[in-house]
């Protein structure tokens, strides 16, 4: 019966079952009831047959026919999809840990999350309103209620003028001194400094010398334990790991400020000045544009600097070459 | 180093077409799960709220309810917190003691004591009284935070390094970067949850805990045991005392007019 030659014929024969098998995916019931967002807009049924017919065609496979994120698809990926029946989102654009405003969820489908699977989506602007609200309706509380309808989503984190446009380079300078200086971000992601630029960076920021954002092993990310997600998440080293939420300045700036829902990376807007966060987002952006050759060289050199000596003695912090001392032996004994 | 950001992408791509444009269609059984109705496009269909109980009528102009938590055995045993992931924090608080529970002369302090039941059903005033978390030394003071729904917790580093204060209530979860000594800030929590966790993720061994509830009746115990919940309307009442570590208790207590006294005791 299967021989080679394919009439017109054959492939009917052949298309025709397969045809009816997509057909039969679609038995689900029919939609009854509109869903109500809090602030009271209605979304109704045609848009969420509309929004459920899509979701199954683009987002099922991974995210799962129920929305808990286990699609048949999305098994063994890392990161795991997307589990809508929580409402904890990564890259909001809110302060993290709120729910994440439509124009948000848009912007992550058509953008994508960069070096996880989740693609930038070309959804039709047209279908695209009805996935999101679809999917809203997987998240439900031990009461039954849906999340959405009882809880207002966050304040959208307003991105203001890149204050550094035309001076990127001094950008980068004064970003690189926040980042190991005022925000102290090498305490969980990697430094990219030498120690005494590390020293030199606090000093810009408090006035006076300190070890405040030194940190045993800082030339590597620590991962941190994520209770929303159930286990420990490495922070990024921007030198040779993917920034999912966008790699430009806009989009680091964003993510900076507004922190990153369920994880460690807390909402920096409000506690540092907003050119500081831009500086950041330049800096970041600037070493994730750098060669990893170079990148490796620079560590290796910042590893094989000497213990390092507070160049000059800080009356309340006495108690840390002592401090430093008992590290390195740590970290010897780690290493054998 | 590009291919490789990008060849998950592609794997889960493939992926995804290979499988997912019918996952259900080999199921020999009728797909039962797919015709799931949809809760939550009801939510009016919340299963119906327990009727309130109606409270006891007790006569009466109200009043205070006082009382100590006592414990008896024998009391977690302090024990030194490494800190030396962060030897700022070292710096700052060399030889950090830390307990389970704070118990000095047989009397617990931190326990966070609420009325739990028999209130009359309705809207309190929200108390505007600040509450204070403070993070010194790279620990948190103190570490069991009472408050009223709405009612402002303000958050305050009085260490020279970064922390991050992050509160994981099932709803309204936040997580702010606090990087600089004497920064404050103010926080509200919108539903009521007990027991939340509070914590630092620069210092994975800060931990506090939140007891958020609806109503202005309730506090946490001193360093001698001792509470006092004031301006109580008459009535008969359940009262819990809730401890992260020791765990809870009931007890009741009948408030008329002047003081009500309703004490416990932990064992371990």
């Amino acid at each position: 019966m299967l021989r080679a030659s394919a009439s017109p014929n054959r492939i009917a024969w052949v298309i025709a079952p397969a045809a009816l098998l997509l057909l039969s995916c679609d038995t689900m019931e029919p939609i009854t009831e509109p869903f109500v967002l809090a602030g009271g807009t209605e979304v109704t049924v045609a848009q969420l047959e509309n929004g459920r017919e899509k979701y199954m065609l683009y987002c099922r496979a991974c995210h799962g026919e129920n929305g808990d994120g286990r699609g048949p698809a999305g098994i063994g990926l890392r990161p795991p999809p997307r589990n809508f029946k929580e409402v904890v989102f990564k890259f909001g654009g809110v302060a993290a840990g709120e729910l994440p405003p439509d124009s948000e969820l848009k912007r992550i489908i058509l953008q994508g999350l960069e070096g996880t699977a989740m693609l930038p989506w070309e959804i039709p602007e047209s279908d695209l309103d009805d996935v999101i609200q679809y999917i809203k309706t997987f998240a439900v509380d031990e009461d039954g209620a849906n999340i959405w309808t009882e809880d207002e989503v966050g304040e959208l984190i307003e991105i203001p003028e890149d204050p550094w446009a035309g001076k990127e380079k001094e950008g980068i300078a004064r970003g690189k001194s926040v980042y190991h200086g005022l925000a102290q971000c090498s305490k969980c992601h990697p430094a990219y400094a030498s120690n005494q630029e590390i020293w030199d960076a606090t000093k810009a920021a408090t006035g006076s010398g300190s070890m405040g954002a030194f940190r045993k092993n800082m030339y590597f990310p620590e991962a941190k334990f994520a209770e929303a997600y159930g286990h420990k998440l490495l922070p990024p080293d921007f030198t040779r790991h993917p920034i999912k939420a966008g790699a430009t300045p806009k989009d680091l700036y964003r993510t900076i400020a507004s922190g990153i829902g369920g994880t460690a990376m807390p909402m920096w807007k409000g506690s540092i000045p907003d050119d500081d966060i831009y500086a950041i987002a330049h800096f970041v952006a600037d070493l994730y544009k750098r060669n990893l050759t170079d990148s490796n060289t620079a560590r290796d050199a910042w590893l094989k600097q000497p213990v390092f000596e507070p160049p000059e003695p800080v009356v309340a912090d006495g108690e840390e070459a002592e401090g430093d001392d008992d590290d390195d032996e740590e970290e010897d004994a780690e290493e054998q | 180093m590009i291919l490789s950001r990008r060849l998950p992408q592609a794997l889960a791509l493939f992926t995804a077409f290979a499988v997912g444009a019918c996952s259900k269609s080999n199921d020999t059984k009728p797909t039962e799960k797919s015709a799931k109705p949809m809760k939550a496009e009801k939510p009016a269909e919340k299963p119906a709220e327990k009727p309130a109980e109606k409270p006891a009528e007790v006569a009466g102009d109200g009043g205070s309810i006082k009382g100590v938590v006592s414990f008896e055995g024998t009391a977690p045993a302090p024990a030194k917190v490494d800190m030396k992931k962060d030897p700022k924090c070292v710096s700052v608080n060399k030889d950090a003691m830390r307990s389970d529970a704070k118990i000095a002369d047989g009397k617990v302090a931190e326990v966070f004591v609420h009325i739990k039941t028999g209130l009359p059903d309705k809207k309190w005033d929200t108390r505007d009284d600040e509450v204070v978390l403070d993070q010194q030394g790279c620990l948190y003071h103190p570490r069991v935070i009472g408050l009223q729904t709405s009612q402002p917790l303000v958050i305050k580093n009085s260490d020279p390094l970064l922390h991050n204060v992050h509160a994981m209530p099932k709803r309204g979860e936040f997580n702010m970067a606090m990087p600089t000594q004497d920064m404050k800030l103010e926080k509200k929590f919108k539903k009521p949850e007990l027991g939340f966790e509070i914590k630092c993720d620069v210092h994975a061994w800060m931990k506090a805990w939140g007891y958020v509830v609806e109503h202005p009746f309730f506090a946490t115990t001193g360093e001698d045991g001792s509470f006092e919940i004031a301006d109580v309307p008459a009535g008969k009442y359940t009262i819990e005392f809730v401890h992260p570590t020791l765990g809870s208790q009931e007890a009741e207590v009948t408030v008329t007019d002047g003081e009500a006294e309703v004490s416990t005791t932990f064992k371990g």
